[in-house]
Protein backbone atom coordinates (compact mmCIF):
# COMPACT_ATOMS: atom_id res chain seq x y z
CA UNK A 1 0.00 0.00 0.00
CA UNK A 2 2.75 2.49 1.12
CA UNK A 3 4.68 1.96 -2.33
CA UNK A 4 1.57 1.93 -4.33
CA UNK A 5 1.27 5.43 -2.57
CA UNK A 6 4.28 6.71 -3.41
CA UNK A 7 3.71 5.84 -7.13
CA UNK A 8 0.67 7.89 -6.81
CA UNK A 9 2.65 10.86 -5.58
CA UNK A 10 5.72 11.04 -8.51
CA UNK A 11 2.96 10.25 -11.31
CA UNK A 12 1.21 13.56 -10.38
CA UNK A 13 3.86 15.26 -10.76
CA UNK A 14 3.20 14.85 -14.73
CA UNK A 15 0.17 15.79 -14.87
CA UNK A 16 0.65 19.11 -13.01
CA UNK A 17 -0.41 21.04 -14.96
CA UNK A 18 -3.75 20.21 -15.54
CA UNK A 19 -3.96 20.67 -11.82
CA UNK A 20 -3.01 24.25 -12.31
CA UNK A 21 -6.00 24.79 -14.39
CA UNK A 22 -7.53 27.89 -13.61
CA UNK A 23 -10.65 27.02 -14.54
CA UNK A 24 -10.72 24.32 -12.31
CA UNK A 25 -9.80 25.97 -9.41
CA UNK A 26 -11.88 26.42 -6.57
CA UNK A 27 -12.63 29.21 -4.00
CA UNK A 28 -9.89 28.07 -1.85
CA UNK A 29 -7.05 28.13 -4.76
CA UNK A 30 -8.65 31.29 -6.46
CA UNK A 31 -7.56 32.74 -2.95
CA UNK A 32 -4.00 32.66 -3.28
CA UNK A 33 -3.34 33.85 -6.64
CA UNK A 34 -5.81 36.09 -7.92
CA UNK A 35 -4.45 39.76 -7.98
CA UNK A 36 -6.37 42.20 -5.69
CA UNK A 37 -7.34 44.11 -9.23
CA UNK A 38 -9.10 40.59 -10.07
CA UNK A 39 -10.57 40.38 -6.32
CA UNK A 40 -12.09 43.97 -6.14
CA UNK A 41 -13.64 42.83 -9.54
CA UNK A 42 -14.72 39.81 -8.20
CA UNK A 43 -17.09 41.59 -5.68
CA UNK A 44 -19.57 41.98 -8.45
CA UNK A 45 -20.07 38.48 -8.39
CA UNK A 46 -20.71 37.82 -5.22
CA UNK A 47 -23.13 40.93 -4.60
CA UNK A 48 -25.69 38.67 -3.33
CA UNK A 49 -23.84 37.54 -0.53
CA UNK A 50 -22.64 41.28 0.08
CA UNK A 51 -26.47 42.08 0.06
CA UNK A 52 -27.38 39.58 2.62
CA UNK A 53 -25.14 40.98 4.80
CA UNK A 54 -26.69 45.05 4.12
CA UNK A 55 -29.66 43.76 5.41
CA UNK A 56 -28.88 42.05 7.93
CA UNK A 57 -26.75 44.39 9.40
CA UNK A 58 -30.20 46.78 9.05
CA UNK A 59 -32.23 44.22 11.07
CA UNK A 60 -29.18 43.73 13.88
CA UNK A 61 -29.82 47.49 13.97
CA UNK A 62 -33.01 47.46 15.04
CA UNK A 63 -34.03 44.04 16.02
CA UNK A 64 -34.17 43.76 20.07
CA UNK A 65 -34.14 47.61 20.73
CA UNK A 66 -37.62 49.01 22.33
CA UNK A 67 -37.87 51.67 19.73
CA UNK A 68 -36.28 49.39 16.84
CA UNK A 69 -36.49 51.47 13.31
CA UNK A 70 -37.23 54.84 14.74
CA UNK A 71 -33.77 55.20 16.34
CA UNK A 72 -31.79 55.93 12.83
CA UNK A 73 -33.92 58.38 12.51
CA UNK A 74 -34.02 59.87 16.37
CA UNK A 75 -30.43 59.60 16.91
CA UNK A 76 -29.87 62.86 14.45
CA UNK A 77 -32.34 64.62 15.23
CA UNK A 78 -31.56 64.31 18.52
CA UNK A 79 -28.06 65.83 17.61
CA UNK A 80 -29.79 68.13 15.93
CA UNK A 81 -31.53 69.31 18.50
CA UNK A 82 -28.43 69.71 20.94
CA UNK A 83 -25.83 71.14 18.51
CA UNK A 84 -28.72 73.44 17.25
CA UNK A 85 -29.05 75.19 20.58
CA UNK A 86 -25.41 74.91 21.47
CA UNK A 87 -24.02 76.50 17.97
CA UNK A 88 -26.98 78.35 16.88
CA UNK A 89 -28.45 79.80 19.86
CA UNK A 90 -25.56 79.88 22.55
CA UNK A 91 -22.98 80.30 20.25
CA UNK A 92 -24.31 82.30 17.46
CA UNK A 93 -23.02 80.44 14.51
CA UNK A 94 -24.64 81.63 10.94
CA UNK A 95 -25.21 79.82 7.48
CA UNK A 96 -26.16 81.26 3.98
CA UNK A 97 -26.80 84.64 5.48
CA UNK A 98 -29.57 84.00 7.00
CA UNK A 99 -30.38 84.29 10.72
CA UNK A 100 -32.93 81.67 11.12
CA UNK A 101 -32.20 78.85 13.41
CA UNK A 102 -34.09 76.60 11.19
CA UNK A 103 -32.08 77.55 8.66
CA UNK A 104 -28.93 76.77 10.58
CA UNK A 105 -30.84 72.93 11.30
CA UNK A 106 -30.86 72.75 7.43
CA UNK A 107 -27.23 73.46 7.10
CA UNK A 108 -26.36 71.34 10.05
CA UNK A 109 -28.16 68.49 8.84
CA UNK A 110 -26.55 68.58 5.56
CA UNK A 111 -23.37 68.05 6.74
CA UNK A 112 -24.14 65.98 9.73
CA UNK A 113 -26.01 63.34 8.30
CA UNK A 114 -23.07 62.09 5.66
CA UNK A 115 -20.62 62.76 8.28
CA UNK A 116 -22.43 60.02 10.57
CA UNK A 117 -22.22 57.68 8.11
CA UNK A 118 -18.67 58.25 7.00
CA UNK A 119 -17.64 57.91 10.85
CA UNK A 120 -19.95 55.23 11.88
CA UNK A 121 -18.92 52.57 9.28
CA UNK A 122 -15.40 54.12 10.23
CA UNK A 123 -15.42 53.34 14.17
CA UNK A 124 -17.00 49.72 13.16
CA UNK A 125 -14.92 48.68 10.74
CA UNK A 126 -12.07 48.61 13.21
CA UNK A 127 -13.11 45.47 14.69
CA UNK A 128 -15.28 44.17 12.23
CA UNK A 129 -12.43 40.95 11.39
CA UNK A 130 -12.02 40.25 15.46
CA UNK A 131 -16.17 40.19 15.73
CA UNK A 132 -16.19 36.86 12.96
CA UNK A 133 -13.46 34.81 14.22
CA UNK A 134 -15.53 31.84 12.69
CA UNK A 135 -15.23 33.24 9.03
CA UNK A 136 -12.02 33.93 9.36
CA UNK A 137 -10.43 30.36 10.69
CA UNK A 138 -13.16 27.77 9.92
CA UNK A 139 -14.14 28.58 6.25
CA UNK A 140 -13.21 30.25 3.07
CA UNK A 141 -15.00 33.62 3.16
CA UNK A 142 -14.17 36.82 0.95
CA UNK A 143 -13.32 38.69 4.06
CA UNK A 144 -13.35 41.96 2.47
CA UNK A 145 -17.10 42.22 1.71
CA UNK A 146 -17.16 42.80 5.99
CA UNK A 147 -15.58 46.37 5.79
CA UNK A 148 -17.52 47.18 2.66
CA UNK A 149 -21.11 46.66 4.10
CA UNK A 150 -20.63 48.57 6.62
CA UNK A 151 -20.66 52.22 4.58
CA UNK A 152 -22.98 50.31 1.90
CA UNK A 153 -25.45 50.04 5.29
CA UNK A 154 -25.16 53.65 6.67
CA UNK A 155 -24.92 54.96 3.31
CA UNK A 156 -28.32 53.95 2.71
CA UNK A 157 -29.18 55.20 5.72
CA UNK A 158 -27.81 58.54 4.90
CA UNK A 159 -29.93 59.02 1.81
CA UNK A 160 -32.67 58.60 3.68
CA UNK A 161 -32.03 61.11 5.84
CA UNK A 162 -30.74 62.83 3.16
CA UNK A 163 -33.87 62.87 0.98
CA UNK A 164 -35.64 64.15 4.81
CA UNK A 165 -33.61 67.06 4.99
CA UNK A 166 -34.72 67.93 1.38
CA UNK A 167 -38.31 67.81 2.28
CA UNK A 168 -37.91 69.95 4.99
CA UNK A 169 -36.08 72.77 3.15
CA UNK A 170 -39.06 72.20 0.70
CA UNK A 171 -41.52 73.75 3.39
CA UNK A 172 -38.68 75.75 4.62
CA UNK A 173 -37.86 77.79 1.44
CA UNK A 174 -41.10 76.64 -0.89
CA UNK A 175 -38.71 75.09 -3.61
CA UNK A 176 -36.33 72.48 -4.36
CA UNK A 177 -33.14 72.73 -5.49
CA UNK A 178 -32.59 71.00 -9.04
CA UNK A 179 -29.42 69.89 -8.11
CA UNK A 180 -30.88 67.95 -5.71
CA UNK A 181 -30.95 65.60 -8.85
CA UNK A 182 -26.68 65.71 -8.66
CA UNK A 183 -26.41 64.24 -4.98
CA UNK A 184 -24.72 60.75 -6.44
CA UNK A 185 -22.06 62.91 -7.71
CA UNK A 186 -21.06 63.46 -4.40
CA UNK A 187 -22.08 60.73 -2.69
CA UNK A 188 -19.81 58.08 -4.40
CA UNK A 189 -16.53 59.97 -4.39
CA UNK A 190 -17.41 59.90 -0.62
CA UNK A 191 -18.49 56.49 -0.35
CA UNK A 192 -15.17 55.50 -2.14
CA UNK A 193 -13.47 57.43 0.37
CA UNK A 194 -15.16 55.96 3.30
CA UNK A 195 -15.43 52.56 1.43
CA UNK A 196 -11.35 52.53 1.53
CA UNK A 197 -10.84 54.20 5.02
CA UNK A 198 -12.95 51.06 6.30
CA UNK A 199 -10.77 48.48 4.48
CA UNK A 200 -7.16 49.80 5.81
CA UNK A 201 -8.99 50.37 8.79
CA UNK A 202 -10.39 47.04 9.51
CA UNK A 203 -7.17 45.52 8.40
CA UNK A 204 -4.98 47.09 11.09
CA UNK A 205 -7.25 46.98 14.04
CA UNK A 206 -6.64 42.97 13.22
CA UNK A 207 -3.08 43.18 14.28
CA UNK A 208 -3.12 46.45 16.23
CA UNK A 209 -5.99 46.38 18.93
CA UNK A 210 -6.00 50.07 19.86
CA UNK A 211 -6.52 50.78 16.20
CA UNK A 212 -10.21 51.41 17.63
CA UNK A 213 -9.37 54.14 20.27
CA UNK A 214 -7.23 56.02 18.22
CA UNK A 215 -9.93 55.87 15.55
CA UNK A 216 -12.27 57.19 17.87
CA UNK A 217 -10.16 59.98 18.74
CA UNK A 218 -9.61 60.90 14.99
CA UNK A 219 -12.78 60.99 14.14
CA UNK A 220 -13.94 63.47 16.76
CA UNK A 221 -11.37 65.64 16.08
CA UNK A 222 -12.21 65.24 12.39
CA UNK A 223 -15.86 66.12 13.36
CA UNK A 224 -14.98 69.84 14.29
CA UNK A 225 -11.86 70.15 11.41
CA UNK A 226 -14.82 69.79 8.97
CA UNK A 227 -16.61 72.49 8.48
CA UNK A 228 -19.96 70.96 9.66
CA UNK A 229 -20.70 72.74 12.41
CA UNK A 230 -19.97 76.02 11.34
CA UNK A 231 -19.24 77.69 7.78
CA UNK A 232 -16.27 77.33 6.27
CA UNK A 233 -15.74 81.07 6.20
CA UNK A 234 -15.75 81.26 9.77
CA UNK A 235 -12.43 79.60 10.12
CA UNK A 236 -9.73 81.94 10.84
CA UNK A 237 -7.37 82.43 7.67
CA UNK A 238 -4.06 81.09 9.15
CA UNK A 239 -6.06 77.83 9.51
CA UNK A 240 -7.64 77.23 6.44
CA UNK A 241 -4.76 74.57 4.77
CA UNK A 242 -6.72 72.53 7.47
CA UNK A 243 -9.68 72.32 5.05
CA UNK A 244 -7.78 72.17 1.74
CA UNK A 245 -5.91 69.10 3.76
CA UNK A 246 -9.17 67.44 4.49
CA UNK A 247 -10.72 66.30 1.41
CA UNK A 248 -14.20 65.31 3.28
CA UNK A 249 -14.56 69.75 3.87
CA UNK A 250 -14.67 69.69 0.37
CA UNK A 251 -17.70 66.99 0.25
CA UNK A 252 -19.38 68.54 2.95
CA UNK A 253 -19.16 72.10 0.93
CA UNK A 254 -20.44 70.33 -2.06
CA UNK A 255 -23.56 68.52 -0.35
CA UNK A 256 -24.74 71.40 1.18
CA UNK A 257 -24.22 73.45 -2.39
CA UNK A 258 -26.18 70.84 -4.43
CA UNK A 259 -29.03 70.46 -1.85
CA UNK A 260 -29.64 73.86 -0.44
CA UNK A 261 -27.77 76.46 -2.41
CA UNK A 262 -28.73 75.32 -6.01
CA UNK A 263 -25.08 75.78 -7.02
CA UNK A 264 -22.38 73.21 -9.02
CA UNK A 265 -19.67 71.78 -7.07
CA UNK A 266 -16.71 74.19 -7.56
CA UNK A 267 -14.34 71.60 -10.11
CA UNK A 268 -11.12 72.09 -8.84
CA UNK A 269 -11.87 71.05 -5.74
CA UNK A 270 -14.30 68.36 -6.72
CA UNK A 271 -11.59 66.55 -8.74
CA UNK A 272 -8.79 66.71 -6.01
CA UNK A 273 -11.04 64.79 -4.00
CA UNK A 274 -12.55 62.28 -6.63
CA UNK A 275 -8.92 61.54 -7.25
CA UNK A 276 -7.99 61.00 -3.73
CA UNK A 277 -11.16 59.11 -3.16
CA UNK A 278 -10.40 56.61 -5.48
CA UNK A 279 -6.73 56.66 -4.70
CA UNK A 280 -8.19 55.52 -0.80
CA UNK A 281 -10.65 53.10 -2.30
CA UNK A 282 -8.10 51.35 -4.21
CA UNK A 283 -4.89 51.21 -1.49
CA UNK A 284 -7.50 50.41 1.08
CA UNK A 285 -8.91 47.03 -0.78
CA UNK A 286 -5.09 46.46 -1.96
CA UNK A 287 -4.14 47.07 1.83
CA UNK A 288 -6.80 44.67 2.76
CA UNK A 289 -6.45 41.92 -0.02
CA UNK A 290 -3.00 41.69 0.80
CA UNK A 291 -3.30 41.63 4.37
CA UNK A 292 -5.92 39.36 4.70
CA UNK A 293 -4.55 35.62 4.16
CA UNK A 294 -2.32 36.37 7.71
CA UNK A 295 -5.70 37.33 9.80
CA UNK A 296 -6.55 33.63 10.62
CA UNK A 297 -3.02 33.54 12.25
CA UNK A 298 -3.80 36.27 14.14
CA UNK A 299 -7.72 36.45 15.28
CA UNK B 1 -15.90 28.31 -9.45
CA UNK B 2 -18.66 25.21 -9.59
CA UNK B 3 -18.59 24.44 -13.20
CA UNK B 4 -15.72 22.03 -12.25
CA UNK B 5 -18.39 20.59 -9.72
CA UNK B 6 -21.13 18.01 -11.96
CA UNK B 7 -17.55 16.78 -13.64
CA UNK B 8 -17.39 13.84 -11.29
CA UNK B 9 -15.72 11.49 -13.21
CA UNK B 10 -12.19 13.95 -13.19
CA UNK B 11 -10.74 12.61 -9.96
CA UNK B 12 -11.47 14.70 -7.07
CA UNK B 13 -8.19 14.87 -5.21
CA UNK B 14 -5.98 17.08 -2.62
CA UNK B 15 -2.71 17.29 -3.52
CA UNK B 16 0.08 18.74 -1.43
CA UNK B 17 3.83 19.28 -2.43
CA UNK B 18 6.69 20.00 -0.07
CA UNK B 19 3.98 22.02 2.15
CA UNK B 20 5.29 23.76 5.21
CA UNK B 21 3.61 25.86 7.90
CA UNK B 22 5.50 27.95 10.24
CA UNK B 23 3.44 30.07 12.78
CA UNK B 24 5.52 33.18 13.99
CA UNK B 25 5.57 33.90 17.71
CA UNK B 26 5.77 37.41 18.51
CA UNK B 27 6.08 39.38 21.36
CA UNK B 28 3.74 41.71 20.93
CA UNK B 29 1.33 42.20 18.29
CA UNK B 30 2.80 45.34 16.54
CA UNK B 31 5.85 43.27 15.50
CA UNK B 32 3.71 41.31 13.42
CA UNK B 33 2.77 44.29 11.25
CA UNK B 34 6.22 45.99 11.40
CA UNK B 35 7.52 42.97 9.57
CA UNK B 36 4.67 43.20 7.02
CA UNK B 37 5.55 46.56 6.12
CA UNK B 38 9.13 46.39 6.22
CA UNK B 39 8.43 42.90 3.81
CA UNK B 40 10.75 40.94 6.18
CA UNK B 41 13.73 43.23 6.28
CA UNK B 42 14.10 42.47 9.72
CA UNK B 43 13.03 39.83 12.06
CA UNK B 44 10.91 39.84 15.02
CA UNK B 45 9.88 37.23 15.73
CA UNK B 46 10.37 33.09 17.14
CA UNK B 47 9.57 30.67 14.69
CA UNK B 48 7.19 27.39 15.52
CA UNK B 49 6.69 24.83 12.53
CA UNK B 50 3.63 23.13 12.46
CA UNK B 51 3.70 21.48 9.66
CA UNK B 52 6.86 20.57 7.85
CA UNK B 53 7.19 19.51 4.16
CA UNK B 54 4.35 17.59 3.64
CA UNK B 55 3.82 15.79 0.65
CA UNK B 56 0.76 13.59 -0.14
CA UNK B 57 -2.17 13.09 -2.45
CA UNK B 58 -5.67 12.44 -0.72
CA UNK B 59 -7.29 10.02 -3.28
CA UNK B 60 -10.63 9.31 -4.00
CA UNK B 61 -11.18 7.03 -0.66
CA UNK B 62 -11.43 7.52 3.03
CA UNK B 63 -7.99 8.59 5.04
CA UNK B 64 -7.35 9.35 8.55
CA UNK B 65 -5.09 11.62 9.66
CA UNK B 66 -3.65 9.87 12.97
CA UNK B 67 -1.28 11.86 15.84
CA UNK B 68 -0.68 12.92 18.90
CA UNK B 69 -2.21 16.46 19.73
CA UNK B 70 0.11 19.04 18.62
CA UNK B 71 1.23 16.57 15.97
CA UNK B 72 -0.09 19.03 12.74
CA UNK B 73 -3.25 17.24 11.94
CA UNK B 74 -5.48 20.31 12.42
CA UNK B 75 -3.20 22.64 10.69
CA UNK B 76 -3.18 19.74 7.66
CA UNK B 77 -7.00 20.50 7.74
CA UNK B 78 -7.26 23.85 7.91
CA UNK B 79 -4.66 24.27 5.17
CA UNK B 80 -6.03 21.81 2.87
CA UNK B 81 -9.47 23.92 3.54
CA UNK B 82 -7.64 27.14 2.51
CA UNK B 83 -8.12 29.57 5.16
CA UNK B 84 -4.53 29.29 6.77
CA UNK B 85 -2.03 29.71 3.55
CA UNK B 86 0.99 27.54 3.81
CA UNK B 87 4.42 28.90 4.06
CA UNK B 88 5.80 27.11 1.17
CA UNK B 89 4.72 24.34 -1.11
CA UNK B 90 1.52 24.24 -2.61
CA UNK B 91 -1.73 22.79 -2.67
CA UNK B 92 -3.92 22.00 -5.01
CA UNK B 93 -7.92 20.84 -5.13
CA UNK B 94 -9.81 19.83 -7.51
CA UNK B 95 -13.72 19.56 -7.02
CA UNK B 96 -16.06 20.85 -4.20
CA UNK B 97 -14.47 21.12 -0.55
CA UNK B 98 -16.09 21.33 2.81
CA UNK B 99 -15.08 21.04 5.80
CA UNK B 100 -16.06 20.70 9.83
CA UNK B 101 -13.04 22.27 11.70
CA UNK B 102 -12.85 21.94 15.06
CA UNK B 103 -16.67 21.89 15.66
CA UNK B 104 -19.04 24.42 14.01
CA UNK B 105 -19.05 25.22 10.45
CA UNK B 106 -17.83 29.03 9.77
CA UNK B 107 -21.18 29.34 11.96
CA UNK B 108 -22.21 33.58 13.07
CA UNK B 109 -23.29 33.00 16.68
CA UNK B 110 -26.19 35.90 15.87
CA UNK B 111 -27.56 34.28 13.15
CA UNK B 112 -29.88 31.32 12.86
CA UNK B 113 -29.31 27.93 12.05
CA UNK B 114 -31.61 28.36 9.09
CA UNK B 115 -29.76 31.58 7.75
CA UNK B 116 -26.35 30.10 8.79
CA UNK B 117 -27.08 27.28 6.67
CA UNK B 118 -27.88 29.14 3.62
CA UNK B 119 -24.94 31.69 4.33
CA UNK B 120 -22.90 28.42 4.13
CA UNK B 121 -24.17 27.43 0.80
CA UNK B 122 -23.50 31.39 -0.46
CA UNK B 123 -19.83 31.51 0.59
CA UNK B 124 -19.89 27.79 -1.42
CA UNK B 125 -20.78 29.20 -4.58
CA UNK B 126 -24.28 27.57 -4.21
CA UNK B 127 -27.31 29.63 -4.79
CA UNK B 128 -29.68 31.26 -3.01
CA UNK B 129 -32.39 29.30 -4.38
CA UNK B 130 -30.86 25.82 -4.64
CA UNK B 131 -29.74 26.29 -0.87
CA UNK B 132 -33.40 27.45 -0.18
CA UNK B 133 -35.13 23.89 -1.43
CA UNK B 134 -32.18 21.79 0.46
CA UNK B 135 -32.90 23.73 3.76
CA UNK B 136 -35.44 21.53 4.93
CA UNK B 137 -33.24 18.09 4.31
CA UNK B 138 -30.56 19.68 6.22
CA UNK B 139 -33.12 20.67 9.17
CA UNK B 140 -34.82 17.17 9.18
CA UNK B 141 -31.19 15.83 8.81
CA UNK B 142 -29.92 17.88 12.07
CA UNK B 143 -33.16 16.89 14.13
CA UNK B 144 -33.09 20.73 15.40
CA UNK B 145 -36.90 21.44 15.61
CA UNK B 146 -37.93 25.07 16.26
CA UNK B 147 -34.37 25.88 16.95
CA UNK B 148 -33.47 25.66 13.31
CA UNK B 149 -34.75 29.44 13.72
CA UNK B 150 -33.05 30.25 16.72
CA UNK B 151 -29.63 31.89 17.19
CA UNK B 152 -27.06 29.41 17.26
CA UNK B 153 -26.13 30.92 20.18
CA UNK B 154 -28.70 29.43 21.95
CA UNK B 155 -27.74 25.95 20.31
CA UNK B 156 -26.02 23.11 22.75
CA UNK B 157 -22.67 21.82 21.22
CA UNK B 158 -24.24 18.70 19.84
CA UNK B 159 -26.20 20.83 17.83
CA UNK B 160 -24.15 22.80 16.21
CA UNK B 161 -22.15 20.05 15.60
CA UNK B 162 -25.41 18.38 13.84
CA UNK B 163 -25.68 21.28 12.06
CA UNK B 164 -22.61 21.53 10.71
CA UNK B 165 -22.39 18.13 9.66
CA UNK B 166 -25.74 18.62 8.06
CA UNK B 167 -24.61 21.48 5.68
CA UNK B 168 -21.28 20.53 5.27
CA UNK B 169 -22.77 16.72 3.46
CA UNK B 170 -25.86 18.33 1.58
CA UNK B 171 -23.85 20.44 -0.90
CA UNK B 172 -23.14 18.03 -2.77
CA UNK B 173 -19.17 18.40 -1.81
CA UNK B 174 -16.65 15.92 -3.59
CA UNK B 175 -14.19 16.27 -0.84
CA UNK B 176 -15.04 16.34 2.98
CA UNK B 177 -12.34 16.97 5.55
CA UNK B 178 -13.79 16.72 9.45
CA UNK B 179 -11.95 17.28 12.68
CA UNK B 180 -13.09 15.03 14.93
CA UNK B 181 -16.54 16.85 14.78
CA UNK B 182 -18.50 13.15 15.84
CA UNK B 183 -16.51 12.97 19.44
CA UNK B 184 -19.11 15.78 20.34
CA UNK B 185 -22.25 14.00 19.41
CA UNK B 186 -23.94 11.47 21.32
CA UNK B 187 -24.47 7.32 19.84
CA UNK B 188 -27.54 8.17 17.50
CA UNK B 189 -25.97 11.04 15.88
CA UNK B 190 -22.22 9.15 15.28
CA UNK B 191 -24.00 6.31 13.89
CA UNK B 192 -26.67 8.55 11.81
CA UNK B 193 -22.97 10.20 10.58
CA UNK B 194 -21.33 7.60 9.58
CA UNK B 195 -24.25 6.00 8.41
CA UNK B 196 -23.75 8.90 5.85
CA UNK B 197 -20.51 9.11 5.60
CA UNK B 198 -20.77 4.97 3.72
CA UNK B 199 -23.24 7.12 1.59
CA UNK B 200 -20.57 9.15 0.14
CA UNK B 201 -18.09 6.96 0.16
CA UNK B 202 -20.17 4.55 -1.94
CA UNK B 203 -20.18 7.89 -3.92
CA UNK B 204 -16.67 8.15 -4.31
CA UNK B 205 -16.34 11.20 -2.25
CA UNK B 206 -12.61 11.62 -0.98
CA UNK B 207 -13.31 12.05 2.66
CA UNK B 208 -10.63 13.10 5.14
CA UNK B 209 -10.91 12.16 8.90
CA UNK B 210 -9.06 13.23 11.31
CA UNK B 211 -10.33 10.86 14.86
CA UNK B 212 -8.51 9.32 17.59
CA UNK B 213 -11.65 6.32 17.83
CA UNK B 214 -9.53 3.87 16.74
CA UNK B 215 -12.61 1.54 16.33
CA UNK B 216 -13.94 4.22 13.78
CA UNK B 217 -10.49 4.67 11.91
CA UNK B 218 -10.64 0.61 11.28
CA UNK B 219 -13.90 0.69 10.20
CA UNK B 220 -14.14 3.41 7.52
CA UNK B 221 -11.03 4.56 6.55
CA UNK B 222 -9.25 2.75 3.67
CA UNK B 223 -5.65 4.38 4.23
CA UNK B 224 -4.11 6.50 6.74
CA UNK B 225 -1.09 8.77 7.92
CA UNK B 226 1.14 9.02 10.77
CA UNK B 227 1.87 12.64 11.73
CA UNK B 228 4.29 13.29 14.53
CA UNK B 229 5.37 16.97 15.23
CA UNK B 230 4.67 18.06 12.47
CA UNK B 231 6.09 15.44 10.24
CA UNK B 232 4.54 12.72 8.05
CA UNK B 233 5.68 9.41 9.82
CA UNK B 234 4.09 6.84 7.78
CA UNK B 235 1.38 6.22 5.53
CA UNK B 236 -0.27 3.44 4.06
CA UNK B 237 -2.91 0.64 5.32
CA UNK B 238 -4.93 1.44 8.34
CA UNK B 239 -3.56 -1.77 10.17
CA UNK B 240 0.00 -0.59 9.35
CA UNK B 241 -0.38 2.43 10.84
CA UNK B 242 -2.52 1.98 14.02
CA UNK B 243 0.13 0.15 15.97
CA UNK B 244 2.85 3.10 15.29
CA UNK B 245 0.12 5.88 16.56
CA UNK B 246 -0.37 3.71 19.67
CA UNK B 247 3.51 3.68 19.98
CA UNK B 248 3.60 7.42 19.99
CA UNK B 249 1.09 7.75 22.10
CA UNK B 250 2.28 5.02 24.58
CA UNK B 251 5.59 6.49 24.69
CA UNK B 252 4.05 9.70 25.35
CA UNK B 253 2.64 8.42 27.87
CA UNK B 254 4.94 7.06 29.76
CA UNK B 255 7.22 10.35 29.49
CA UNK B 256 4.22 12.29 31.02
CA UNK B 257 4.18 9.61 34.11
CA UNK B 258 8.23 9.97 34.67
CA UNK B 259 7.58 13.10 35.18
CA UNK B 260 5.09 13.05 37.09
CA UNK B 261 6.36 10.17 39.48
CA UNK B 262 10.22 12.71 39.42
CA UNK B 263 8.35 15.87 40.58
CA UNK B 264 7.50 14.78 44.07
CA UNK B 265 11.48 13.84 44.53
CA UNK B 266 12.75 17.41 43.52
CA UNK B 267 10.50 18.82 45.89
Amino acid sequence: MTVELKVKISSNETDAGSTHNPAQMNLADARRTLSSLEGFLGLWQIKNLIFKFVWRDFEGRFKGSLLGAVWPLLNPLGHLVLYTFLFSIVLQVRFGGSNSTANFALYLMTAYIPWTAMSEAISSSTTRVLEVPNLVKRVVFPLEILPLVLPISTFINAIIGLALVVAFAFFQMGKIQPTVLLLPVVLIPHFLFTAGLCWILASIGVFIRDCKHFTALALAAGMYITPIVYPAERLPENLRWLLYLNPVSGMITDYRKLLLEGQLPEITSYVTYSCVSVLVCAIGFHFFYKTKNSFADVV
Amino acid sequence: MSNNVQNTEVSCHVELRDVSKRYNIYDKPTDRLKEILLRNKRCFHKEYWALRDFSYTFERHTTAILGANGSGKSTLLQLMAGVVQPTTGQIATRGRLTAILELGAGFQTEYTGRENALLYGMILGISEEEMKDRLEEINEYAELGDFFDQPIKTYSSGMVVRLAFACATSVDCDILLIDEALSVGDEHFKWKCLKRIAKLQEDNKTIIFVSHNMQTVRDFCHSAILLNAGKIVDSGAVDDIIPQYCEIVKSKESQSHKRFTSQPSIL
